[in-house]
């Protein structure tokens, strides 16, 4: 019988912080924060699902090198390589390792679709597009002894098509959550945003049924998980949403998404996330300000769902699902004193939890483009800095070492025991109002047999 | 543990905490960590504890809630509140 093929899936090890001491001593530090950084801790969903498109007769292994170290002897005949931005430096010296012994290595995801030209210099083929429609043919070429040094995608993979990923690669590690996909793109088009760039033109779904089985499965395979919907904007297609979330009800999940923040005024869809079990949904919000909001997205979406932020905030959170709201500072209109109005919204509106990110000139962003003509890079920063957290560029109103302190500033001035005080009262009150009408409900069905409207 | 498995308090503190989080009763220990409870995360800890003072018919003081840590000495704050006059 001959040997399996030894396949190798690796996701290099970053810091998914600020990798600037203030932000990794505010780490160490804020319970508050750990409990929300924890929870949001999950595998390479990309690599499952390039399991799960290798056919049985392949030995796969999935190593993430942030829970346990790389065997850089283990036996492999071909390493597939993925990551984000901060992620690629380590990435390019996995490859360098597995290459000097003659193993070959393949390298697809975010970074390498952003920027293949310089990923294809350190690897023996790159993959731009989504596996889906690239992995079999990078696998049929591997046993030919023909890999080709760049894959590129013709047209959207067809998702309804697409296998379960493959979660038992991962079971055997401890996630506090599971990814679990059931579209991609966004049909915004922000200027620094890297994670949407090669969706924009159509989004993918899968079918709802496929989505449910897939959920159910991750229910047997972990037992009682907490589902991260990875979706880049889960809340797109009303309908489809509705379904989806009508299905979810019977499976008794705990789950987190992220979406843009217009889902606020469909209170049926509402409700049906907080019967679904949604328990957060990240929503970028990006900014409070008017001038920074302007032209951040090419159809100024953003600009004017701003007058909506307080309302759809009250809206979500009163249905019992927290905002963890995203935003970026550092634009060119912000100065020193956008950190200060930014954490008195995060406050005044008790979010849930809180993401405040330098602006990051991801490589492949018309951001990216803008700086580097403008010779704003700061070129003394590695890839590995380029965690959101780090400033990597020249700010027009402050200096990069103040983006840092006043993204961190944020943090302290939200993460801190006196707010949570002030957010575990108002959340209460939240609550309180929740289970009493569930309890008057659950009181009206056992008495009319009718649920009340 | 087999005493506090016939405690009332800690059988609704329990009871709560399995039906909101959906995980087996048996799995939720005394000795747990209340922000590492399997499925629980700040959010869902406030729906349990919203619940449980419903159940029980107390109000629990949210500088008393930063103090507890594990499920026994979320039982422990209940049982306090219970018997005060």
């Amino acid at each position: 019988m001959p040997r399996s093929k030894k396949l190798l899936l690796i996701s290099p090890r970053a810091t998914f912080f600020g990798r600037n001491p203030k932000h990794q001593q505010f780490k160490r530090e804020s319970r508050e924060f750990q409990f929300f950084d924890y929870t949001w801790t999950g595998f390479a969903t990309g690599l499952i699902i390039v399991g799960s498109l290798t056919p049985p007769q392949y030995d796969v292994r999935y190593i993430d090198e942030n829970i346990e170290p790389v065997d850089f002897d283990a036996e492999a005949d071909l390493v597939a390589v993925t990551g984000m931005t901060a992620q690629a430096d380590r990435m390019y010296e996995i490859a360098a390792a597995f290459r000097a012994r003659g193993v070959p290595v393949v390298a697809g995801g975010l970074h390498a679709n952003l920027i293949p030209k310089e990923v294809a210099r350190h690897v023996d083929a790159v993959c731009v597009g989504e596996a889906e429609a690239l992995w079999p043919q990078v696998l049929h070429d591997f046993e030919q002894g023909e890999l080709k040094p760049m894959y590129r995608q013709r047209g959207r993979a067809d998702l309804t098509q697409a296998p379960r990923p493959r979660w038992e690669l991962a079971q055997q590690r401890y996630y506090p959550s599971v990814w679990v996909e059931t579209s991609r793109g966004c049909p915004h088009t922000c200027r620094f945003c890297a994670a949407t760039i090669r969706y924009r033109d159509k989004l993918g779904y899968k079918t709802v049924d496929q989505v449910v089985a897939e959920v159910e499965l991750v229910r047997e395979r972990f037992d009682n998980p907490y589902v991260l919907f990875s979706d880049d904007n889960f809340v797109v297609d009303r309908g489809r949403t509705r379904e989806l979330l009508k299905r979810l009800i019977p499976l008794g999940i705990k789950w987190s998404g992220q979406s843009d923040v217009s889902f606020y005024k469909d209170p049926e869809i509402l409700e049906l996330m907080h019967d679904s079990g949604c328990m957060m949904m990240l929503i970028g919000f990006e900014s409070v300000s008017t001038e920074t909001l302007t032209g951040i997205d090419e159809r100024n979406w953003k600009l004017r769902a701003l007058g909506t932020y307080v309302e759809a905030t009250k809206a979500i959170q009163d249905h019992g699902i927290g905002v963890y709201g995203a935003f970026t500072l550092g634009l060119d209109t912000d100065t020193k004193d956008s950190f200060e109005e930014t954490a008195a919204f995060m406050k005044d509106n008790y979010l849930a939890g809180i993401q405040a990110s330098c602006v990051t000139p991801f490589p492949g962003t018309p951001l990216r483009g803008d700086m580097e003509r403008e010779g704003r890079i700061l070129t003394d920063r590695p890839w590995s800095h380029y965690t959101v957290f780090d400033a990597v560029y020249q700010p027009r109103h402050m200096t990069p070492e103040e983006l840092e302190e006043g993204t961190i500033g944020i943090y302290r001035s939200f993460y801190n025991r006196e707010f949570s005080l002030r957010k575990t009262r108002h959340f209460k009150s939240i609550y309180r109002n929740l289970v009493r009408k569930k309890a008057e409900r659950d009181e009206a069905l056992a008495t009319t047999g009718r649920s009340m409207v | 543990m087999t005493t506090e498995t016939h405690d009332p308090i800690f059988d609704t503190v329990c009871g709560v905490i399995s039906r909101i989080a959906k995980v087996p009763p048996e799995t939720v220990r005394a000795d747990a960590p209340v922000s590492g409870l399997q499925n629980v995360d700040s959010i869902v800890l406030l729906e349990i504890i919203v619940t449980v003072e419903n159940e029980l018919g107390i109000e629990i003081d949210e500088e008393e809630l930063f103090a507890i840590d594990t499920v026994g000495e979320f039982v422990a704050a209940c049982r306090r509140l219970v018997a005060a006059p």
